[in-house]
């Protein structure tokens, strides 16, 4: 009865308990040893970083906000991190909104968005500053069903507009299932400026870009908007030619990774350049010497294979 | 047959239907599990933490010390405020009105969704106290967890105070022991094993959130460090790691490889899941063996 006796007793102590205690303590003891040397021998790399005066807890950066730009930042972190030791940059998501907020809150030191700040976001954070290090661009995906239908149809504003906000489950006469985003996203917020009004809400929705694909892929009937790139290489599916209302038209064999890559610096000549979009770091006023010099490594051109391996556009591309 | 003996037969069959069906999904979920984690499931990835592995994704054991340090320490934090205020509410306080509310209160608590606790946590301790807590940390992460498991761990407590046999507190008073001896050696002694379960599961509890360890824990590629570095962020003018630093959580990481299908293998989700199943199991175990070891007569 009473928790005495368990130490008291001989018969209290079991060789179970014994055991597992000792698997415990054995681990515990393990697991601090391991990080007790890791932060020792960075501690010494602290030391002999070209001398670097500053103290250890400023050598640190968070960057929180879009899940788009999260990929890249972490393997940007990685990289970056291997030429710089000593330093310690942490990533994490929540979203373009989030990294926002979070920025200009001062809980994170880089906020990441697929989008551009909002009007009302400066108004009510005059502060924050604008970093672009890459973009990316939105494309119409649909299953490849529907190619034998609509594979060299264009789909116009008028078509997504039906489709998106009226209610419509046609495109050129053949029976389309639309599906959104369920969630705020720079994807759709692109998407949405392009086609001038928001999304009826009873459109069927999915989570992420990649809730999107599935969806899609899974949907005979399926059509979306997502990320281009998702759709590149994907299974399944194929990028829809797209006609915008002021006569630009890209039939689908022309919209590549090429293209969207020169519309950033055209107007209209090779995507529709509504929808493409920016990758964004953001930085509460001028950012401090640390956070420049990740925003510096993330637009040269060495960092272009890691905006490569996430399917995204680094700077250096499109300037 | 009588009517009698066909609805035994009947409803004994609906009991043993709903028992398969309920044990084929269970199987099915932890074989499905287990099948397409043991890709990833190796001893070099549970104990290698995602910043010394190459790439986006890969390694767990960040993730894994960290559920482990915020469902422990958040269910510590926790105890003696639900033992305290089960005992208050059982032994002390008198039956009135405010009690009944304040029971009231604890059950609206318990039934508060974590995302609101979370968003709580990130304005309150993320936020405005991110001088103390040091913004997304270990602290903030164990004092929001430890609010949402408060109402659970108290109310497993007055259960097991209930499971008191009246006779022996009265023999108690009878032998001249005061209010508090008696609570001290007859009722904690023998609720004891009723509030260890409610730990442990309180335990489990904490490590399978994941909208209050977002919101107000962060996430971290790194393993906690143990160290003291300046910081003029921070209140004191120190940064005092692990505690005021960011930390990563399996729930987390498992979702990664939905959010992020081109990047990170699918396998690797499903043995973060895997892990999380195997320390709740290890941890409902250790609560079973508890129950046993200090099972009366």
């Amino acid at each position: 009865m009473n928790l005495k006796k368990i130490f008291n007793d001989e018969a209290g102590v079991s060789p179970i308990v014994a055991t597992l205690v000792l698997v415990v303590v054995a681990i515990a003891g393990a697991a601090a040893v391991g990080t007790i040397m890791g932060s020792f021998s960075s501690d010494v790399a602290d030391g002999a970083s070209v001398g670097d005066a500053t103290s250890a807890a400023s050598t640190e950066l968070l960057i929180a906000g879009s899940s788009t730009v999260q990929p890249v930042s972490e393997l940007l972190a990685e990289a970056y991190m291997e030429d710089h030791q000593g330093i310690k940059v942490t990533v994490q998501g929540g979203g373009s909104g989030a990294g926002v907020s979070s920025v200009a809150m001062g809980i994170s030191d880089i906020g990441a968005a697929s989008r551009a700040v909002k009007d009302k976001e400066l108004a009510k954070y005059p502060d924050i500053q604008t970093h672009q290090i890459g973009g990316s661009a939105v494309v119409i995906i649909a299953n490849n069903d529907l190619k034998g239908d609509l594979g060299t149809y264009n789909i116009t504003m008028t078509d997504l507009v039906d489709l998106y906000v009226n209610g419509s489950t046609t495109v050129n006469t053949v029976t389309v299932n639309p599906i959104q985003r369920a969630e705020a996203s720079g994807t759709e917020d692109t998407f949405v400026d392009f086609i001038g009004s928001d999304i009826d809400a009873a459109v069927e929705g999915a989570v992420g870009n990649a809730g999107v694909l599935a969806a899609v892929q899974d949907d005979l009937t399926g059509i979306a908007f997502v990320d281009y790139g998702f759709a590149d290489d994907a299974s399944d599916v194929f990028v829809m030619g797209i006609d915008d209302e002021d006569g630009h038209s890209f039939a689908s064999a022309d919209i590549t990774a090429d293209a969207i890559m020169d519309e950033f610096n055209a107007d209209n000549d090779y995507y529709i350049h509504d929808l493409t979009r920016p990758l964004n770091y953001l930085t509460n006023g001028e950012p401090t010497a640390m956070q420049q010099a990740f925003i510096t490594f993330a637009q040269s051109p060495g960092a272009t294979e890691h905006f490569t391996a996430v399917g995204y556009f680094a700077l250096n591309e499109i300037a | 047959m009588n009517r009698r003996k066909v609805e035994g037969f009947i409803f004994k069959n609906i009991s043993y239907a709903a028992v398969t069906l309920t044990l084929v999904i269970l199987f099915f979920i932890l074989g499905r599990i287990t099948w397409e984690a043991i890709p990833s499931l190796s001893l070099e990835n549970i104990f290698t933490s995602e910043s010394e592995s190459k790439g986006f994704g890969g390694g767990l054991a960040n993730a894994i010390v960290g559920t482990i340090i915020l469902s422990l320490g958040s269910t510590l934090l926790a105890t003696p405020f639900a033992v305290g205020t089960a005992i208050y509410l059982k032994k002390y306080a008198k039956k009135g009105r405010i009690v009944s509310f304040f029971s009231f209160m604890l059950d609206v608590m318990s039934g508060t969704p974590s995302i609101v606790l979370g968003i709580f946590g990130l304005l309150f301790l993320v936020y405005i106290l991110r001088t103390v807590t040091g913004g997304f940390s270990m602290i903030s992460g164990i004092i929001a967890l430890a609010i949402l498991i408060l109402p659970v761990l108290e109310r497993a407590t007055e259960v097991a105070i209930d499971t008191v046999p009246h006779e022996l507190e009265h023999a108690s008073y009878a032998l001249g022991a005061n209010k508090w001896e008696t609570i001290r050696h007859i009722t904690i002694p023998y609720a004891l094993n009723g509030i260890l379960t409610g730990f442990v599961l309180s335990v489990g509890r904490a490590a399978e959130e994941s909208a209050v360890v977002i919101l107000t824990a962060g996430y971290s590629q790194f393993m906690p460090e143990f160290k003291i570095a300046a910081s003029d962020k921070l209140i004191f003018g120190v940064k005092v790691y692990p505690f005021q630093d960011l930390i990563a959580a399996l729930p987390i990481t498992v979702y990664h490889a939905f959010e992020f299908p081109h990047m990170v293998d699918r396998s690797e989700s499903f043995a973060a899941a895997f892990v999380l199943i195997a320390i709740v199991m290890i941890l409902n175990a250790l609560a079973r063996f508890f129950v046993w070891r200090r099972r009366i007569g």
